[in-house]
């Protein structure tokens, strides 16, 4: 059979052969190889069945299985089969009819279940099931208060995502952003720290003075900003988990923009302390100063690179504003954005082999991505004022502030621009967003 | 087999979920995720692993009884199901092998057909054969007229061999006569010589004596002669004949060799060209039978790729360049029973959805000629883009 074949796809192979093909010794066993060179681009099919809950008993505050859809679908990488279209909805392993699944052509299904223990607390259990092979990818049970559910949930939704793109999800996440919420004749500014999908929103800082440029330091345990407060802009450094918090940059004239670097000693900012706003790299501890930049432009928002050995800032040095490199070290800046008048607030992705950053042109300022190999710059928004563009740290998705009808709001977008989400509506202005980096153990 | 596997993998995935848990509860424990601003003292207590607690061993082997009670019911359901599932998978099974057995009446068929032409050509080729045996005994048969022939000759010649000494004797029998005709002449003389002298009349009595005896023996002689000259002719005559008789009979024989030999090249050309026309007309049905493989393998091949390619949905934002090769396992009816991905792209997410895209495509389109299917088959998945 096999050698038949064989023979015959020679013959398939040399057009017109047919005669010889009879003639031609078998060949030794060489199957047949099919190539597969068209599909379609898009997000993988996964199914999500609502986790089973105690009858009787008062539904858990928190719809996981929900959450992680929401996660799963933001990511751009997933999309979720609607409740309504599950075959059946099965909560335990055992009820798992695979076929059902199969049907749907769904390669990945979800189950799970939420059971209250009688000290208020809650076990949360999921399963991740390749549907074709029938087979579990992964499983976990995990114990939580009511209040702690929406992380477990982001925390399974890693689990889930690592486990489908072997990549480190980023949902177990926060994202900082400012505020400010009009009342009157005057405003109150507020920094907030939520959970990466928005929810579960915190007040690190309320103010009457405006607060701009927060800032996550590498270890995700404080966060830089400036304040307004006492009528003059100074730098600020916050512990998020005290509280406590400390001046890092008062000079004369501005302080603005901080950043960390990655090592979290060295903070990069704008100080206008000697005439003009210029780039300054400052060791925390010593608060010694380092200048960057030299020149009658407006220099400001650096960016580190991931190695720490340059930084990225808008100058409009050329005329508009544009984005340049320079090394840590100092020395010449080399411009990096050509397309436009207006190229701005840059910030390298994970990978450091591209930047997020505001590109402008026509009355619009939309969220871009500039490639540093080959210096292509992909536009991924339709909004027209966006601002403060932060990549994930899994390099994943960018969160940015975006002006809708309300006003500012949380808005994400995939790398590749194909999920496009606004995040849960805040109250009042939203502006700033700030995404964090990893939580570390 | 699937239901084993899946219960050793649970089990395996309840103790890995101890383990995890178990770290996950250390990570979370180890990690201060108090909200941010709380104000100091509240501290919130981390996510907790699961621990059997002893005072709860009592309640937890009831529900581990119940549970076993409620898995034994299902296992029931399920054992009915899979009864169920059997008994499908006979039918199937079964309508396979009708399908099966059809195939192979076709190709029974099919090969009786062929059997049918090839015993035809055979027996016409039997049939000339058996002209050619025919003519050959004919011309054994005309062999052997020709050796009696021959023979026949043969005794004739003995025959004239004995006229011939018939002749002979005669021929001596008349040089006897002769010799003895002589020594009547000499005596004869003799006996003149004694008498001449006596008698006158008696001489010439004996000159008329002696010239009849003259003329008696000048005409034996002649009669001899002329008999012996006959004789001679008629040998003459008989021998050319008999010459002539041999060289028409050469002719005849070489004529006849000439024919059996252009009788024979006529027919082993003919044989030759039966041969030939066998050969080709055979080429040809392979070489149709070959065309007609090769249109139901590429049907087939681009039935599969159609299938496949539609259940591909590869993972967005993957970098360029990816290729992935797997070796897929089906059984007749097209249903992929393993992938094993030979050479990874070295991104599980593209992996992945080359494996989905496989499984999902399960059954696989059938050939239409079942020598075509291989339970085998290489998948290459790099996207042209």
């Amino acid at each position: 059979m096999t050698t038949m074949l064989n023979r015959r796809l020679v013959s398939f192979l040399i057009a017109g052969a047919a005669l010889i093909a009879a003639s031609l010794p078998p060949m030794s066993h060489a199957t047949l190889t099919i190539k597969i060179t068209q599909g379609l681009e898009g997000a993988q099919p996964i199914a999500i069945v609502p986790f089973g809950i105690d009858t009787g008993a008062p539904p858990p505050p928190e719809d996981i299985a929900q959450i992680i859809s929401n996660d799963l679908t933001r990511s751009g990488r997933f999309s979720p089969l609607p409740t309504g279209d599950l075959p059946s909805r099965p909560s335990v392993a055992t009820a798992v009819n695979f076929s059902d699944f199969r049907i749907l052509g769904t390669p990945n299904l979800i189950i799970g279940r939420v059971r209250r223990l009688a000290n208020g607390r809650f076990k949360v259990e999921f399963r991740l099931f390749d549907v074709f092979r029938g087979a579990q990818l992964t499983g976990y049970e995990l114990d939580a208060r009511p209040d702690e559910l929406r992380r477990i949930a982001h925390q399974m939704s890693d689990i889930i995502y690592k486990a489908l793109t072997g990549e480190r999800g980023a949902f177990d996440t926060r994202i900082a952003y400012v505020t400010e919420l009009r009342t009157g004749g005057s405003s109150k500014y507020a920094l907030n720290v939520a959970d990466s999908d928005a929810f579960n929103p915190k007040v690190v800082l309320e103010s009457k003075a405006p607060i701009v440029s927060p800032a996550w330091s590498p270890d995700g345990q404080r966060l830089a900003y400036v304040s307004f407060e006492g009528e003059r802009p100074r730098i600020f450094a916050q512990n998020l988990a005290t509280g406590t918090r400390q001046v890092i940059a008062a000079f004369p004239g501005l302080n603005g923009a901080p950043a960390w670097a990655p090592d979290g000693k060295k903070m990069a900012m704008t100080l206008s302390k000697d005439g003009n706003a210029e780039i300054y790299v400052m060791d925390i501890e010593s608060r010694r100063l380092r200048r960057l930049t030299v020149g009658a432009a407006i220099d400001t928002e650096p960016a580190w690179a991931p190695d720490g050995k340059s930084l990225v800032f808008t100058s409009d040095r050329g005329g508009t504003p544009q984005i340049y490199r320079v090394s840590a070290s100092g020395g010449k800046a080399t411009r990096l954005t050509f397309e436009g008048k207006y190229n701005s607030r840059a910030t390298f992705a994970p990978d450091g082999k591209s930047l997020a950053l505001v590109h402008g042109g026509n009355g619009t300022f939309r969220t871009a991505i500039l490639d540093l190999d080959n210096q292509a710059l992909r536009v991924l928004t339709k909004t027209n004022l966006d601002e403060s563009p932060s990549f994930a740290p899994n390099g994943s998705m960018i969160l940015y502030a975006t002006s809708g009808n309300r006003g500012g709001t949380l808005a994400g977008v995939s790398t590749d621009g194909r999920v496009r989400q606004e995040l849960a509506s805040q109250q009042g202005d939203v502006r700033e967003p700030a995404w964090s980096p990893f939580r570390q153990p | 087999m699937k239901l084993r596997r899946f219960i050793d993998n649970f089990t395996a995935t309840s103790l890995a979920i101890i383990v995890h848990v178990a770290v996950l509860g250390a990570l979370i424990l180890s990690f201060n995720w108090t909200s941010p601003g709380a104000p100091p003292g509240s501290k919130i207590e981390p996510v907790k692993a699961v621990v059997v607690d002893e005072s709860q061993v009592a309640e937890e082997i009831e529900q581990i009884k119940k549970r076993e009670e409620k898995k034994r019911k299902q296992e029931e359901k399920r054992t009915r199901v899979l009864e169920r599932d059997a008994q499908k998978a006979r039918e199937q099974r079964k309508e396979a092998e009708k399908r099966l057995s059809a195939l192979q009446r076709r190709l029974a068929d099919e090969k009786r057909k062929h059997d049918d032409s090839a015993r035809k050509q055979r027996e016409a080729a039997a049939k000339s054969l058996a002209e050619v045996k025919r003519q050959r005994a004919e011309e054994q048969e005309e062999l052997e007229k020709l050796k009696r022939a021959e023979n026949d000759m043969e005794k004739r010649r003995l025959a004239d061999e004995a006229a011939l000494a018939v002749l002979a004797a005669q021929h001596k029998a008349l040089a006897e006569e002769k010799r003895r005709i002589e020594d009547a002449k000499r005596r004869a003389q003799a006996e003149r010589k004694r008498v001449e002298d006596q008698t006158r009349k008696a001489t010439e009595a004996r000159k008329a004596e002696q010239k009849r005896l003259a003329a008696l023996a000048a005409a034996a002689a002649a009669k001899t002669a002329a008999e012996q000259k006959k004789k001679e002719e008629e040998i003459k005559q008989r021998k050319a004949e008999e010459a002539r008789r041999k060289a028409d009979e050469a002719k005849r024989k070489a004529e006849e060799a000439r024919k059996k030999a252009e009788t024979k090249a006529r027919r082993e050309q003919e044989e030759a060209d039966l041969r030939e026309q066998m050969a080709l007309e055979q080429a040809q049905l392979d070489a149709q039978r070959a065309q007609l493989l090769d249109r139901h393998l590429a049907e087939y091949i681009g039935q599969i790729q159609a299938k496949v390619a539609r259940n591909w949905i590869r993972p967005p934002g993957s970098p360029k360049g990816l290729k992935c090769t797997v070796k897929v396992a089906q059984i007749p009816g097209g249903q992929v029973v393993r992938v094993t991905i030979t050479k990874s792209s070295g991104n599980v997410a593209f992996d992945r959805s080359v494996e989905n895209a496989v499984l999902g495509s399960s059954p696989l389109p059938e050939p239409k000629d079942p020598s075509l299917f291989d339970r085998e088959i290489d998948f290459e998945f790099e996207p042209e883009d």
